[in-house]
């Protein structure tokens, strides 16, 4: 089957946000590496970065560094 | 004379190669906005700081994968963290049957992943950007707003506005084809002044 009839999916794929014939298909396309797929996916990804980046920066914890830090020495 | 900071790509490729300076650089400079992102979606700190650490576990562990196939690290990074905290706002809302693991199916290819130069780009244009989602009619802006920050599908979307599904997912689907339209404009206007 060819990929236009996901055309319109593919951001809201990525969301996680429309039902699962539509992210089944995407997902088997994805599986054997569809370049239509690939292409379409990476330019919805752009949009999908952008949309989360309008989120603020926050102050970090030191000791959550710390123990991150601790954690991938164990790894 | 001056040496230029190393890109979030050649930090990830440092830390591949388990340089642990490196990985603590990369995680002083993504964390402060990762973290925004995750307390943005997630109920409370505890929870989003918890998030934070899988998610740089995971960047530490998949660092070679990442760093072979080329992929942006700002984006890799934000697309697991946004997949991570939906997930894991599903389990707490008693969802676990839903909360398939679509963090990792979603990231178990990476060759789908934006190129450090595309995000490059899309980072100059921010600001136009987000003037492009103010430019969408209130509904659908909401509606997107739900699917992005609060994970919900287009089902709970509907629910929790009290709108048809059909209005929501018709809704939903003219958002992003304008958001495509006004990106693939906003990158043009980014070639042409370069």
């Amino acid at each position: 089957m060819g990929c236009q009839h996901l055309d319109e999916y593919y951001e809201l794929y990525l969301l996680g946000t429309v039902s699962e014939g539509a992210c089944h298909d995407i997902r088997e396309h994805l599986e054997r590496e569809c370049p239509y797929c690939v292409e379409h996916l990476r330019e919805a990804a752009h949009s999908i970065y952008l949309l989360t980046m309008t989120a603020r920066t926050a102050r970090l914890d030191p000791k959550q560094k710390a123990q991150l830090l601790k954690r991938l020495r164990k790894k | 004379m001056m040496t230029q900071e190393p890109t979030a790509e050649e930090l990830l490729a440092r830390a591949a190669a388990r340089d642990e300076g490196a990985f603590n650089e990369l995680y002083d400079r993504a964390a402060p906005g990762v973290l925004g992102l995750l307390l943005r979606i997630l109920p409370n700190r505890a929870l989003a700081e918890e998030v934070l650490q899988d998610v740089f576990l995971r960047v530490w562990s998949d660092a070679r994968r990442w760093t072979k196939e080329n992929v942006s690290v700002a984006a890799g990074i934000t697309l697991l963290a946004r997949a991570k905290a939906v997930d894991r706002l599903r389990i707490e809302r008693n969802l676990a049957a839903r909360a398939t693991g679509k963090a990792d199916p979603l990231l178990k290819f990476y060759f789908w992943l934006p190129r450090p130069a595309e995000i490059q780009l899309l980072d100059g244009r921010r600001e136009l950007f987000r003037k492009v989602i103010n430019q969408l009619p209130k509904p659908q802006r909401q509606a997107l707003e739900l699917a992005v920050f609060d994970g919900l599908t287009e089902t709970e979307i509907a629910q929790k506005l009290g709108e048809p599904l059909a209005k929501v997912r018709s809704g939903l689907l003219a958002a992003v084809r304008f958001i495509r339209h006004r990106l693939a404009a906003v990158m043009r206007t980014w070639a042409a002044n370069i």
